[in-house]
């Protein structure tokens, strides 16, 4: 029976070829929008994504009781907050290479690199300023904020006694490369550093907040004997973070696990809120579609009614006429959906080469993701066997002799 | 074989509308031997097509039954009638209700597509050439429906009516819509067709030369069995004489 219905229900598209054409032709453009959209926007989001989180920490792994100040974002309110608490006796991890080592077999991450942080005032003449100590290691630390490159003055290179310093606090303590300045902890000691490099990375508050120094150095000046503040991660999908931190969470129970997520509430609301428009939209189109299949498959039942009515006087059954409608159904949403896949990457293509041509305009690029574009073509060609279905059915009402009768 | 009773009929009565009712056919009882051509006839309104949709398990009657082969059609659901026509029915009507979609071959194949649900064998295919042959239309095998005339269409749709090999060939005015040399050479060759294969055959129609060539006729009146002649028995004349009377002749209706 279904041989034989899709036998029909292929006759039928082909004697009525402008009206499956048009149909098709509504698919096509339909689903094409669908997946240039969901590209444009995922292409977007993921750009707004790495500016925010790019040179920052995608997961913190804390002491608990600690809030770490590295994933400020741009809104960089925490370091004050932090640095108008009270002093206390700051949580610490006791040694972090056994950890490396648990942590270096999760694959999805990206760079793992300890931190050493704590108070400080820096002092230079007369002028002094609060600051944050960030003790690290600079192959490590390098890859999540690419202080390399973004030293603007001097070398980017830590060990003995060199410290890099922000454009801000450099501007603001009249500091120089190779200049001495003075740094004191909280437990009121002081010492000297050389300013090896004046970095920029593009935040204000940090720029004038924070100095990096060796790690082992760190650890020295705030007497730590080896043990560090935070490990600082990134990660190649942003948005598995969650799932990671799950994870991590599981090999660490004693350690309070953060994700960016927590630090940027209000872009994730924005995201939200844009996706949701995105798929609103797409919802709106995939509705259109499926209407526009299903009015054309309701006038070819009334157009074939002879055809269906002989049909079924000689012995086609109710299932086979319906299958009729269902499978012209599928063939349209099938063939339209993928024509529109074809014509959406064409249209992803189009865009890539303005995108390229515009000469750095248009700020990010969109890809193709074959599941989304899979999950379109599958969610429209089941949107139009849905279309079918009120046409199957007035197909399986028809009764033979009130055909055979009207002639 | 005398009363090797092929289709029979108990008290069918045929109610239409709901509000409003028209009974068309009255407690119709009769039975149709294997082998036989039988003849309906009746004025326009009579109940020919309703009688014939109901023998055809195209229709359900309002009460009665109808037995074909022994198979009570009240006892099947629709798609089970469905089958049923497939296998044992082969239908022609006053249009020829061919598919404008397919091909001459492909129309005449259709019935063996329902039946078989796959593609058709060999043996098939050169049935339905045998058949579009056996109706004249050698030449017009892969020709478009659209593109035949009249006359070979109502020719399709015979050769379809005999794909599967029916126990019973219903045949309502099948030359109705043709011109009357055309329509005579149609139904000259369905008569031979059908005795050739010895099948069962009903047909509708208001030719009366047509109706004296079968072997039996039925002259429905109102709804009701009137008049019931036996042309080959009794000699054209005698017959035509019978159906010129206005008086009905009903009561040995089911004598054979
Ligand atoms: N669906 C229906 N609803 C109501 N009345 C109907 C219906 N079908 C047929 N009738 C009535 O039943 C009666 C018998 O109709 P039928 O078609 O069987 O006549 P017929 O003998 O075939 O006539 P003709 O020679 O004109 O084809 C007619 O009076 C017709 O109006
Ligand atoms: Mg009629």
């Amino acid at each position: 029976m279904f041989a034989f219905a899709a036998r029909v229900a292929w006759r039928f598209l082909k004697n009525s070829r402008s009206q499956t054409i048009f149909i098709l032709l509504g698919i096509t453009v339909g689903v094409s929008i669908q997946i240039f959209l969901s590209s444009l926007i995922s292409g977007l989001q993921a750009n707004l994504v790495e500016r925010t989180v790019g040179d920052a920490p995608h997961i913190i792994i804390a002491p608990q009781d600690r809030t770490p100040s590295s994933i400020i974002g741009l809104q960089g309110k925490v370091v004050s907050s932090l640095l108008a608490s009270p002093t206390k006796e700051e949580a610490k991890i006791p040694s972090w290479q056994p950890l490396t080592d648990t942590i270096d077999q999760i694959e999805q991450l990206r760079v793992v690199s300890p931190l050493v942080e704590g108070q400080g005032v820096v002092r230079k003449g007369e002028r002094s300023r609060t600051i944050v100590v960030k003790g690290v290691i600079l192959e490590r630390a390098d890859q999540i904020y690419e202080l390399r490159e973004r030293v603007l003055d001097g070398i980017p290179i830590l060990g003995g006694n060199s410290v890099l310093v922000g454009k801000e606090l450099a501007e603001d303590l009249q500091l120089k490369v190779s200049d001495l300045l003075e740094i004191t902890t909280p437990n009121g000691k002081a010492r000297n550093f050389i300013v090896n490099g004046v970095f920029d990375l593009q935040n204000q508050n940090i720029n004038s907040t924070w100095v990096f120094l060796d790690l082992p150095l760190a650890q020295t000046i705030f007497n730590l004997e080896g043990a560090i503040s935070f490990v600082e991660i990134q990660i190649d999908e942003v948005f598995q973070s969650e799932k990671i931190a799950a994870r991590l969470k599981q090999e660490f129970p004693d350690y309070t696990i953060e994700t960016w997520q927590t630090r940027n509430q209000q872009l994730l609301s924005a995201l939200r809120s844009q996706s949701l428009s995105s798929y609103m939209i797409q919802f709106f189109i995939l509705l259109a579609v499926t209407l526009g299949i299903a009015s054309v498959l309701v006038v070819s039942v009334s157009q074939k009614i002879r055809e269906i009515g002989i049909l079924k006087a000689i012995g086609t059954t109710n299932t086979g006429v319906s299958f009729i409608f269902l499978i012209q159904g599928a063939i349209l949403g099938l063939f339209g959906s993928s024509l529109g896949a074809l014509a959406g990457i064409s249209l992803i293509r189009l865009f890539q080469r303005a995108a390229a041509a515009s000469g750095g305009a248009i700020s990010f690029t969109i890809t193709t993701n074959p599941r989304s574009l899979l999950l379109i073509v599958i969610i429209s060609t089941l949107a139009s066997l849905f279309a079918a279905i009120s046409p199957a059915r007035q197909a399986i009402k028809l009764v033979p002799i009130e055909v055979i009768r009207n002639g | 074989m005398a009363d090797d009773i092929l289709l029979e009929l108990r008290q069918v009565n045929k109610v239409y509308g709901q509000l409003v009712k028209y009974q068309a056919l009255f407690d119709i009882t009769m039975k149709v031997p294997r082998g036989q051509f039988l003849a309906l006839i009746g004025p326009s309104g009579s109940g020919k097509s309703t009688l014939l949709n109901i023998v055809g398990a195209l229709d359900r009657p309002t009460s009665g039954e109808v037995f074909i082969q022994g198979v009570n059609l009240a006892s099947l659901d629709d798609d089970e009638l469905a089958r049923f026509r497939n296998q044992f029915l082969g239908f022609i009507f006053q249009f020829h209700y061919l598919l404008p979609e397919f091909n001459a071959l492909e129309n005449v194949l259709i019935p063996s597509w329902i039946a078989t649900r796959r593609k058709p064998g060999k043996e098939i295919i050169e049935r339905a050439y045998f058949l579009l042959k056996r109706v004249g239309l050698e030449k017009e095998v892969y020709k478009k429906i659209s593109l035949l005339s009249g006359g070979q269409q109502q020719r399709v749709a015979i050769a379809r009516a005999l794909l599967n090999s029916p126990t019973l060939i219903l045949a309502d005015e099948p030359t109705g819509a043709l011109d009357t040399k055309t329509g005579d050479q149609v139904l000259e060759l369905l008569a031979e067709i059908r005795k050739e294969s010895g099948t069962t055959m009903i047909m509708v129609t208001h030719n009366r030369d047509v109706a004296l060539r079968a072997d039996r006729i039925i002259e429905l009146i109102d709804g009701q069995l009137c008049k019931e002649v036996y042309p080959q028995r009794i000699g054209k004349e005698e017959a035509e004489k019978i159906l010129e009377d206005h008086a009905c002749n009903i009561e040995n209706v089911n004598t054979l």
